[in-house]
């Protein structure tokens, strides 16, 4: 594969630029703050010791001091905002404007320093993200847990909602061979899979084929096709996990043989996607988790976060920020994704099953049965 | 054509929108469709499929998820689903058709960010999507996805085409 000119170098540079800016306005003020109160601890010191006009000297010395050494700084966050200035204008190709805030003067001051337009909304997606993100290096992400079982669990639960004997068809259409609903968004997939999932596409449940297999060399570089967006999720129990299925077999009648009319009817060469609205599935906050790139607000930025991570996967280089989520929580238009996909047998598979944070208006919209 | 079709919604929605949270799924679809295209059954589906795709990239009157996003950056998708389905050959009437010399160097559609990897590494279907369009792994120069600012005339033209009832407007088109 050859190189990558794209967005996701200048992006890659964007977060460390930020990163850096971020840092010396949150040390520099306490800093110089600390230099002033020190300044005067010694002044009053001299002062209870009757040194004369020491006491006075040791202030305005140090006063002047952390002045001067504030002008610089000052003069770096100018150069700070010059640089993320360009790179933004790079990214969102429309021109940027920005006053540097004052040193220390917190995230909000330095996101109001850019005037209105694309440059102030992407600088303020990713300072927003940047007070909560976090970092996982694909050193750790190769010693995240991989899992391929299902846990016993899934079978209980899907038994005590639906019964014994629906339960265990539901459980075949959920375990089938070609599903990973189980695997890459049950309950039981740890944090640390996840991360590495968004992360650095590293496969939760560790398949070796061709489209799945990850690899990270001992330079760092990453390879793998895994596919995943900006956003890994998962469902918290299992209990949440089977919702959307229940409230899809409510709407096909309560039996098997209509559930399997219903996606024989809207299925699309053996295919079928459906988005379950979080209301009709009763599904709450608290019941998905995951995580989602830092930043990834619009289409534009969260292509800009893939193009980034994928330059970082191939150059060896350090983790893209990322945040935790709640799809059903935070999401504007919330609730699960169901892919079914007909088997060579005529039965269908739960291919997967993930919450969402927004419907995508293509899919099979679930309506509530009794709205 | 102001309206999606069901063919078309259908098509569309079981494979490739949503990519970015089923990526194996777009990918699927766009190494299908010589399959499709052979299949009995679906070859006429499919075929109006097309001929609809084409209307909508033409008239800017398939309408972005939600309207979240602009005009100009669903007809720019549209057009990275043209080629990962069909081909550098724009469709037919593509007012502002891509360059075929960008294609996968420096423009990255869904199937090239998802599906290709390492030559390596690569799958059957992969490299034959690739030798369809004239493509190595090493020629891949992974850019842009989409054109960020709309041609001058743009606003103008959705204005008239939407005056003459081929497409409906919405908030934020532009």
């Amino acid at each position: 594969m050859a190189g990558n000119d794209g967005s996701g170098p200048v992006r890659r540079a964007l977060t460390g630029l930020l990163d850096a800016w971020l840092d010396l306005d949150r040390t520099s003020a306490p800093l110089f703050g600390e230099v002033r109160s020190r300044a005067a601890g010694v002044a009053r010191a001299a002062d209870a010791a009757r040194v004369g006009g020491l006491a006075t000297q040791v202030v305005s010395h140090a006063d002047a001091g952390a002045t001067a050494a504030e002008r610089e700084l000052a003069g770096l966050a100018g150069v700070f905002a010059a640089e993320t200035r360009s790179l933004v204008e790079l990214l969102t190709g429309a021109p940027c404007v920005v006053t540097p805030s004052m040193l220390g003067s917190g995230p909000a001051a330095l996101v109001a320093g850019f005037a209105g337009g694309p440059g102030h909304d992407y600088v303020a997606d990713l300072v927003a993200d940047a007070a909560v993100d976090e970092r996982q290096p694909s050193e750790v992400a190769e010693r995240a847990p991989v899992v391929n079982t299902i846990p016993l669990s899934v079978a209980a639960g899907l038994r005590a909602e639906f019964g014994d004997e629906v339960g265990d068809e539901l459980l075949a259409m959920v375990c089938h061979a070609r599903g990973h609903a189980v695997q890459l968004h049950g309950p039981d997939v740890p944090d640390e899979a996840l991360m590495a999932r968004v992360s650095w596409k590293k496969d939760p449940m560790g398949r070796t084929d061709a489209k799945n297999s990850w690899r990270r060399d001992p330079d760092g570089t990453v390879t793998t096709k895994h596919g995943i967006g900006h956003i890994a999720g998962k469902f918290t129990t299992v209990e949440a996990m089977i919702k959307p299925l229940k409230a899809l077999l409510a709407h096909t009648g309560g039996t098997l043989d209509g559930l399997h009319d219903y996606l024989t009817d809207q299925a699309d060469a053996g295919r079928v996607r459906i988005f379950v609205p979080a209301d009709v599935a009763g599904l709450e906050p608290g019941d998905a988790t995951g995580f989602r790139g830092s930043g990834t607000g619009t289409t534009l930025t969260a292509r800009h976060w893939r193009s980034a991570r994928g330059d970082a996967m191939q150059t060896g280089g350090g983790p893209m920020p990322i945040v935790r989520t709640d799809q059903i929580a935070e999401g504007e238009d919330p609730g699960a994704a169901m892919i079914f996909r007909r088997t060579d047998l005529g039965t269908w598979a739960l291919v997967t099953c993930y919450p969402t944070e927004v419907a995508d208006e293509k899919f099979i919209r679930l309506r509530s049965t009794t709205s | 054509m102001t309206d999606t079709t069901r063919n078309y919604d259908r098509i569309l929605g079981n494979w490739f929108t949503g990519v970015d949270g089923d990526p194996d799924g777009y990918t699927e679809g766009c190494e299908s469709v010589a399959s499709w295209e052979s299949d009995p059954e679906r070859r006429e589906q499919f075929a109006a499929f097309k001929d609809e795709l084409a209307a909508h990239i033409r008239d800017s009157s398939d309408q972005p998820v939600g309207q979240r996003e602009t005009q100009w950056l669903n007809d720019e998708w549209l057009r990275n689903l043209w080629y990962d389905l069909f081909g550098p050959e724009p469709a037919p009437d593509d007012p502002y058709p891509v360059p075929a010399e960008d294609w996968g160097h420096p423009r990255e559609t869904p199937y090239i960010e998802y599906a290709v990897g390492h030559e390596a590494d690569s799958t059957e279907a992969e490299r034959a999507w690739l030798a369809q369009r004239g493509l190595t792994h090493a020629d891949i120069q992974r850019g842009y996805s989409w054109r960020q600012q709309p041609p001058p005339d743009y606003a103008d033209r959705l204005a008239r085409l939407t005056a003459e009832g081929r497409r409906t407007s919405y908030d934020g088109e532009v």
